[in-house]
């Protein structure tokens, strides 16, 4: 089994992650909406972690907890358009012990608009601290 | 709404609300992932420290938390109510996630206004958010931008 400090180890800054793609979807968002009790709520990508995705999409499932995240926003996500997004290796580093990473991704849709570009730090490996 | 938003100032409170989290809310979050990716297995909640005890405790927390993501989204939510498509389209929000939150907790979303300029000929505000739990604790802490009227369209 593939350990956190190994799959740490072999990120790189810079690297490119996993494509991923999905359609936005009425369900989806009626599933966002009923799940944060807002019904205008409709930017499902805060609910797929597409950093996330586009991690495990390359490195397979990571044990992590999430530390910080930020969001520009350029255009709500249109229901039944595919969105399609890129994620790199921003930064890793070790601090107090602990191995973090900090991922970048951007999604536009199929007719090319920018939707979202996020950043997401991670604590790799939970708690528990790296020796 | 833009018109009465880009009359804050700073010092101003954003209207709050409340929302209490449990773990079918916590569950639901998790199958949007599960919708959006993997479409053929329907919208069964993802298996991971969200939705599963063992699989939290594997990275030593005592039992599932909310997605820092859930706490993400009250808070977009926070700025959507109150800035509309201005925060929807030209917005940015950025969130450290300071505490757990449990199943059963109960978290109030506040934003007040830090900073106001003008730029080219719109209103530039940052806005300190953050959400408290039922013990008056910060569980997580932020800024975010807004411009009035959004540039982008």
């Amino acid at each position: 089994m593939t350990t956190p400090q190994a799959i740490y180890d072999r990120l790189t800054i810079g690297e490119q992650l996993a494509h991923l793609e999905y359609t936005v979807t009425e369900e989806q968002l009626e599933l966002l909406q009923g799940a944060v009790e807002y019904p205008q709520a409709f930017f499902p990508h805060i609910a797929v972690k597409e950093y996330l995705e586009v991690l495990h999409g390359k490195h397979g499932p990571i044990p992590f907890i999430s530390a910080k995240h930020k969001d520009s926003y350029y255009h709500p996500p249109i229901p039944n358009k595919r969105v399609q997004v890129t994620g790199w290796v921003r930064d890793k580093y070790q601090r107090r012990g602990r191995n973090w990473l900090l991922v970048e991704t951007l999604a536009i849709d199929e007719d090319g608009r920018e939707i979202v570009r996020s950043e997401h730090t991670f604590l790799i490996g939970g708690l528990e601290k790296q020796e | 709404m833009t018109t009465k938003a880009a009359e804050l100032k700073v010092g101003d409170e954003l209207p709050g609300f409340a929302k209490t989290v449990t773990q079918d809310k916590m569950d639901r979050f998790e199958s949007v992932a599960r919708l959006a990716v993997h479409p053929d297995q329907g919208a069964a909640p993802s298996d991971n420290i969200h939705t599963n005890l063992a699989r939290a405790k594997e990275l030593g927390l005592t039992r599932p938390i909310a997605s820092g993501q859930m706490s993400f989204a009250y808070l977009h939510e926070l700025l959507s109510r109150a800035f509309g498509a201005d925060f929807r389209q030209g917005g940015q929000l950025a969130v450290t996630f300071l505490k757990p939150v449990y199943d059963g907790d109960t978290v109030t979303a506040h934003g007040v206004i830090m900073e106001k300029e003008t730029v080219d000929g719109r209103a530039k505000l940052r806005v300190q958010v953050w959400l408290e739990n039922q013990e008056s604790t910060k569980t997580c802490i932020g800024e975010a931008e807004v411009l009035i009227p959004s540039p982008i369209t």
